[in-house]
């Protein structure tokens, strides 16, 4: 227990620490998490979560729409700053959400490499499209189960 | 152990809020894998059959192209049983299709338990001769693409070749997605006209969204494909519309079957369809409106 009684939960993965939080009855929010190598919060709270997922959010959007334009090369831009912008995970449990935006990101950004800049291309708005679609899945997550509670 | 269950509401800790166990990866699994994708829909992509009503084989004009066996890998690799194909907006196309229908029916014959063909049509062409040769042939449906052979769904060839695929029993598959002009009002309108017609809307109308599922949802005999639909279009489907009537779609090689798996079982329970729905969600749907059989658990 820290001094602003926060729990340090030691682990490498997500689902044996969130089985842990579960059978401690900690609160998500209140844990953090040693990798061993760095101690991350294991969730942000509302705000941060929201906001984070907000910027990757609208880099995808402003690449989809850059693309679908014509502007491959301020598309490219977007897609290297949502890259950026997914590549510190800033709690624990994101990480691996993170790390699937930065699959799909980086896929956009190889098939516009390869050629693919012209808007009879698909390929690039269906990766981004998805991409996306993961930041949406994301932020609505938490909304859905307050509507429920 | 505390069981959060059992204590008071307001003491209640909402984990699902945060993640839900049964969601999270187990230890190496990432997100695009099956091993997740599994768990993700309660084991139904293990327990029934899983069937894609979107795919490509042949070429693009775009430059994209997929084989038989790049169709089977990906499919494999998610346990998908098989997929409807159909000609992508191909080079060859000619006014009729004829050569990129016979590319899909030779995949077809390398692969017929897997693999049911639709043919694809341009009704600005001579399209009767090629929908009787694909017809006799065996195609299981047809595709067509307003905005890829530049023409107005209600134009009157396409309403002609509508009233044959519904008289003939043809499902047919509308791009009604990226490129097109608000269609909902012109769908409804020739799914009441054709009520034996089999419409099936690919990408789910999203270009005028949320309107289109309020207009098309009294409509039985549309059906609305999944494949590359925004989130929040995905939601107002799945949120809105009898999941008898929602068919699973990847748009493949566009999009992989694991992204297109992970979103529709995540809108899916984000939306709160019942898990006894999933099975019809991933294929059941589609193999029930084809009239195949559909295998038991």
């Amino acid at each position: 227990m820290t001094s602003d009684d926060r729990v340090v939960l030691r682990g490498g993965h997500p689902l044996e620490v969130c089985h842990e939080v579960v059978a401690r009855g900690l609160h998500p929010e209140h844990v953090d998490v040693d990798t061993g190598d760095r101690v991350l919060p294991l969730v942000l709270d509302d705000r941060h979560h929201l906001l984070m997922w907000i910027r990757l959010y609208s880099r995808c959007l402003a690449a989809r729409n850059l693309f679908l334009a014509g502007a491959v090369d301020r598309c490219l831009w977007e897609i290297g700053a949502g890259l950026i912008a997914a590549a510190e995970a800033p709690c624990f449990l994101d990480e691996v959400y993170l790390a699937e935006l930065h699959d799909l990101l980086r896929s956009a950004e190889l098939a516009i490499l390869a050629g693919e800049t012209n808007i009879e291309h698909h390929g690039p708005y269906v990766a981004i499209t998805m991409a996306e679609n993961l930041c949406v899945s994301r932020m609505i997550r938490r909304e859905v189960h307050a509507d429920l509670s | 152990m505390v069981d959060n269950e059992v204590v008071p509401p307001e003491n209640r800790i909402p984990y699902e809020r945060y993640f839900e166990v049964s969601a999270v990866p187990e230890p190496g699994v990432p997100l695009h894998s099956y091993a997740y994708l599994r768990r993700l829909t309660s084991g139904v992509l293990e327990t029934s059959p899983v069937w894609d009503a979107h795919t490509h084989v042949g070429r693009d004009r775009d430059g994209r192209e997929l084989g038989v066996d790049g169709l089977l890998g990906d499919l494999d690799e998610y346990h998908v049983d098989g997929a409807v194909i159909f000609p992508f907006d191909d080079p060859d196309q000619g006014t009729d299709f004829r050569v990129p229908n016979d590319r899909v029916w030779a995949a077809y014959e390398r692969a017929p338990d897997r693999l049911i063909p639709f043919m694809r049509l341009n009704p600005n062409g001579p399209w009767e001769r090629e929908y009787q040769r694909c017809l006799d042939r065996g195609h299981r449906g047809i595709k067509l693409h307003p905005r890829a052979q530049d023409f107005l769904v209600d134009s009157p060839a396409a309403r002609e070749l509508f009233a044959s695929a519904a008289a003939d029993g043809l499902p047919v598959l509308v791009h009604t997605g990226y490129g097109m002009r608000a269609v909902s009002d012109d769908l409804a309108a020739i799914a009441e006209a054709l009520p034996h017609l089999l419409l099936i809307l690919g990408h789910s109308t999203f270009i005028d969204m949320p309107r289109a599922v309020a207009v098309l949802a009294p409509y039985p005999n549309v059906y609305f494909e999944t494949s590359v639909v925004r989130a929040y279009d995905l939601f107002a489907v799945l949120d809105m519309i009898d999941p008898a009537r929602v068919i699973y779609g990847s748009d493949l090689p566009y999009a992989s079957s694991a992204n297109s798996l992970h979103d529709l079982a995540v809108m899916a329970n984000i939306a709160g369809v019942d898990t006894a729905d999933y099975a019809g969600l991933f294929g059941g749907n589609l193999l029930r409106l084809l009239k195949l059989e559909v295998p038991g658990p």
